[in-house]
């Protein structure tokens, strides 16, 4: 079972249980006690705010760490035959280095933004401010996990095209540059998303 | 006056995620794409090195995939404000979820498009033509995505 099937089944399942369970409240009568609303605002915004925090380094790194595998076991095996290929193709494990670089600095600068708050004053504020941080987080992460993954591949590949002919090694690190790009694209969300608010007391 | 029923507190928790979607899902479909092509790149160098630069057409129109969604999570994260309605927040998602899934499916599509054309392209040249037009209607699905998002993003809604 490969990884497309199994988050096929988890987003799946997940959402035959969503409908299900909304539909059984629904058609006995108690709809009114599935209540999305109540879910959102029962959960303190810092909850929020420190998952988006969580899902920013933890998936970057995920996302930084395949990549590397991806690259790292066709750089050695490549190299086999062509040990010339070690040095040069380091570049592409650089490369997804920086998408995890991208995560902490997401996760330190969401993080700066969660202060402590002794009063309940402004709580709309908080809420979306606790929603907004739990974007950027998600923003920032998934799009690195799928950056570092599209590096790892094309680095793979540009490993192992190298060890033919070393002449394809820059051209086809023009392709990882594209790839790179995304994750930057993600951070830059993130970095909209999270400026200018904060949990706490001071806004 | 408006209804305060329309603007509850977790009205801004629907506009967050339709910006982190369009990033989020256009993200998967560009990284896809790229990846895709970029393995069919690496395949058909070794065959015909000077046909690479000529073949790094797909990996850029999957990265144009990101800018859409780059764009549309821009508009919508800035239009979330103090005064942000319910009614507001779903048009966003919606808005997020049209760019994103849009653009999942048009990444897909020239991830493997690109894959199969750059390899065809390195043994026949004739094909390069074809190639592109072939990624030009894959581009396109983005487009109407980018078409919908927008036309739901700039939309006058609720005010507080």
């Amino acid at each position: 079972m490969g990884y497309g099937t199994l988050s096929l089944g988890a987003v799946s399942i997940s959402t035959a249980l969503f409908f299900y369970f909304g539909l059984t409240y629904m058609l006995t009568g108690y709809g009114f006690r599935f209540d999305i609303g109540w879910y959102l605002t029962s959960i303190s915004p810092y909850m929020w705010a420190c998952i988006g925090i969580a899902f920013a380094i933890s998936l970057s790194v995920v996302g930084a760490a395949t990549g590397i595998y991806s690259t790292g076991v066709s750089i050695v095996g490549g190299g086999v035959k062509a040990p010339r290929i070690r040095t040069k193709n380091l570049v592409s494990i650089i490369f997804c280095e920086a998408v995890a670089i991208y995560g902490i600095i997401m996760a330190i600068v969401i993080s700066n933004n969660v202060e402590n708050s002794v009063s309940n004053a402004a709580i709309h504020k908080n809420y979306n401010a606790g929603f907004k941080l739990f974007g950027a987080g998600l923003t920032v992460g998934f799009s690195n996990l799928f950056c570092g993954i599209a590096i790892g591949v094309v680095g793979s590949g540009a490993a192992l095209a190298d060890a033919q002919n070393p002449s394809l090694f820059v051209k086809i690190l023009i392709v990882e540059i594209f790839a790179s790009a995304i994750g930057l694209f993600g951070l830059i969300v993130s970095i909209l998303q999270s400026s200018g608010i904060a949990i706490g007391d001071k806004n | 006056m408006v209804n305060p029923d329309q603007c509850p507190a977790y009205s801004s928790f629907f506009g967050v995620m339709g910006a982190t979607s369009a990033m989020v899902f256009t993200a998967l479909g560009a990284a896809y794409g790229t990846a895709r092509a970029g393995v069919g790149i690496s395949a058909a160098a070794v065959l015909k090195p000077e046909a690479i630069m000529k073949s790094v057409i797909p990996v850029i129109m999957a990265g144009i995939i990101a800018i859409y969604g780059l764009v549309v999570a821009v508009l919508i994260q800035g239009r979330i404000d103090e005064k942000y309605s319910l009614q507001a927040g779903f048009l966003h998602l919606g808005a997020g979820l049209s760019i994103g899934l849009s653009g999942l499916g048009a990444g897909v599509a020239i991830g493997i498009v690109g894959d199969a054309g750059v390899r065809g392209n390195a043994q026949q040249p004739r094909l390069y033509v074809g190639m592109i037009l072939i990624l030009i209607f894959a581009e396109v699905l983005a487009i109407y995505g980018l078409i919908v998002s927008l036309l739901m993003t700039v939309r006058n809604a609720i005010q507080c």
